[in-house]
């Protein structure tokens, strides 16, 4: 799965610094505080069916939800960057549709 | 390897795209969408695409986008082969200019044009990888190539509401964590999505419990068909579909960035050419003016903190003022047009439980000043679903109750009619009903449905309903003069038809959520033409531009990558 793994995290800093270009660097606080998203409900560990260790190859330090040094997007904390839960993904959030990702020519 | 960012600043930035709350200048790659006798100008860019295994290729999507711009044009190559780009449609620029013909690839290419126009460019399209063609599959191509009986694809369907099959086809899960990921899919909010990964408010205490059998059932046949057992290749033969041939070539399509907005769901074109849009996931109310392709985002105020934001359907009511349905905020906005100022109405039950807006449809206001809306959620079980009759002047919810002994109006998709009347599209397979409700007497009638029940739909001049059959893949229209049901099968199998609208003239539009394809049926001659889109589409909604003196031509929306499409065929 080499090729594809690394198509797919290509793809994704690809988008991610798209995203940050289209910002521009600008935001105006208030409307950033009119818009700002609600927190995320986390889940807890056990319905996450999260585990300290890997999950063979698959561990939370390739997963786009860790958050560094010992968090998670969707998971209550701490995290290992050693563990698993059956969230893993190797897809960037952006990654949503099915063509095109990772496809120079799309 | 380079690591991907935390999610929480991926997030933080993403927000902030959406916080500019402000028009976006797009430096547009095209003017005003022309009438279609002007593409017959001379081409601004044109060549032929060829491979070495086809020589000349037949329905090749090639795409011009000016560096800089939000606006990117696509073009189809016809039986020779050729492409043009008509000269209205491109201005002086730098271009990269992409293609889509899945099992092939074309190395990065940019071009030049001038002022003069004239452009030549050829395109040699080299064969994709297997890597390269599992990355290039349709949600659709992926349901199709795999096994599984009808009601496993119908499935499948259901991931293509938050994500696309990549997600599932490329996971390594066995059948014991799949059924946890599909059990966990229970618990995320409608909207949710791999940049909103929302959950309900009780979603820990469900996955406490193991999953269900249906749900590990499901599990373990999504196991059997990913790379959990089989290495690198999946155990099934990967079946592109054919790429679009005669009148499927013939088209123009025009695709929009909306800076910052992830999660377009329906569009609404107003009598000034501007297209609105309601977000499913950013709480703002859209404008496009595609003329431009500036982008103006009205935010809309929090209600509920720690409840989702966003909203579903938008509509226009009498007064030309912009509603959306704001879901999980419990919240019916109004953006008063003439003044850019956006106010809210809050649900009867908009502070208990899981209440929330998901339809508004006030396209006939101006019968007798109301506007029709649903809420689901709530804090009866017993009686989630409910349907309102809202007077705008005084924002008066007034509940229509089901006849006694019904159950709930229970109803997806909304429609008024002529006299504001409303249609219920019941999105449940097992119910094979829609229902029409009075708008004077509140007296709720059911109609009979072979197959599933509805999605959405419009209703046409003739006071006719149009409505899509999701799970059994239809489109249908019901004559209220006649009483009768007509339905056509989408050529396409489990496309998860979505969404269809007469142009009042010949044609039928559709959408759906799988094929990337833009559907138009002559219901003269029952041809169809599909169109293949540039881009990946997961459609919700279709905007048919009705034009009584040539083609209609349709709007509709990439739910999940943030784009507007505009395809406008050149041939009847």
């Amino acid at each position: 799965m080499s090729k594809i793994d690394l198509m797919s995290r290509r793809a994704a800093v690809k988008r991610i610094g798209a995203a940050a270009l289209a910002t521009g660097g600008i935001a105006s606080t208030v409307q950033a505080q009119v818009y700002k998203p609600q927190e995320q409900k986390k889940l807890t560990q056990k319905a996450a069916h999260y585990q300290d260790g890997p999950m063979k190859d698959e561990s939370c330090a390739s997963c786009p939800y860790f958050i560094q040094p010992n968090g998670c997007v969707t998971v209550e904390g701490p995290i290992s960057v050693n563990g698993w839960c059956p969230m893993y993904t190797q897809f960037s959030p952006f990654d949503r549709g099915a063509h095109c990702a990772g496809a120079k020519s799309c | 390897m380079k690591r991907i960012g935390g999610f929480s600043q991926i997030f933080a930035r993403w927000a902030l795209t959406g916080s500019l709350g402000v028009a976006f200048a797009a430096a547009p790659a095209l003017f005003d969408p022309p009438a279609l006798a002007q593409t017959k100008a001379a081409p601004a860019l044109s060549g032929k695409v060829a491979s070495k295994e086809e020589g000349a290729m037949e329905g090749v999507v090639v795409s011009a986008k000016r560096q800089g711009s939000t606006v990117m044009v696509s073009v189809v190559t016809n039986n020779q082969g050729e492409y043009a780009f008509p000269g209205d449609r491109l201005e002086p620029g730098v271009y990269d200019v992409t293609m889509r013909a899945i099992g092939y690839v074309l190395k990065p290419t940019t071009t030049t044009l001038g002022d003069s126009g004239g452009g030549k460019l050829d395109l040699e399209l080299t064969k994709a990888t297997y890597e390269q063609l599992a990355l290039q599959m349709s949600n659709s191509e992926w349901i199709q190539s795999a096994p599984g009986t009808p009601s496993q694809k119908v499935g499948m369907l259901r991931c293509l509401d938050c994500h696309g099959m990549q997600r599932p086809m490329f996971s390594k899960h066995n059948a014991e964590h799949m059924a946890i990921a599909v059990q966990r899919m229970t618990v995320h909010t409608a909207n949710a999505s791999p940049t909103f990964p929302f959950f309900s408010q009780n979603a820990s205490e469900v996955l406490d419990s193991p999953p269900t059998k249906g749900e590990a059932d499901f599990g373990a046949y999504l196991a059997s068909i990913n790379l959990s057992t089989h290495g690198d290749k999946w155990p099934f033969p990967l079946k592109p579909m054919a790429r679009p041939k005669g009148k499927a070539t013939q088209v123009i399509m025009t695709t929009y960035d909306l800076p910052g907005l992830s999660a377009p769901h329906d569009t609404l074109r107003d009598k000034d050419g501007n297209v609105w849009v309601s977000n499913f996931q950013e709480q703002f109310i859209t404008k496009l003016e595609p003329k431009t392709g500036k982008v103006t985002q009205y935010p809309v105020p929090v209600s509920k903190p720690g409840f989702p934001t966003g909203g579903l359907m938008i509509t226009q009511d009498k007064d030309g003022n912009i509603w959306q349905g704001m879901m999980g905020q419990a919240q019916l906005a109004k953006l008063d047009v003439k003044t850019g100022q956006v106010s809210v109405l809050l649900a009867p039950d908009w502070d208990k439980g899981d209440t929330r807006f998901t339809m508004i449809d006030a396209l006939h206001s101006h019968v007798d000043g109301k506007l029709w809306t649903k809420t689901n959620g709530g804090p009866d079980p017993s009686h989630a679903n409910k349907l309102y009759q809202v007077d705008i002047a005084t924002g008066q919810f007034k509940e229509i109750l089901p006849p006694a002994g019904k159950r709930d109006i229970a109803a997806y998709g909304l429609v008024s009619d002529l006299d504001n009347n409303v249609y219920g599209l019941d999105n449940n397979g097992a119910q094979k009903q829609i229902w029409r409700t009075d708008a004077k007497t509140g007296e709720t009638k059911y109609i009979d449905l072979p197959g599933g029940g509805g999605r959405r739909g419009h209703i046409d001049s003739q006071n006719r309903l149009w409505f899509s059959q999701f799970h059994v893949n239809r489109y249908g229209m019901y004559d209220p003069k006649t009483e009768k049901v007509t339905l056509w099968d989408v050529p396409t199998p489990f496309a998860g038809a979505y969404d269809v609208q007469y142009d009042d003239s010949r044609y039928v539009w559709g959408a759906d959520m799988s094929t990337d394809l833009a559907q138009r049926m002559d219901v003269e001659t029952g041809e169809w033409t599909a169109y293949l889109l540039p881009i990946s589409i997961n459609t919700r909604h279709v905007d048919v531009q009705k034009n009584p003196n040539g083609l209609s031509s349709l709007w509709t929306e990439g739910q999940q990558n943030g784009k507007i499409v505009h395809i406008e065929p050149l041939t009847p």
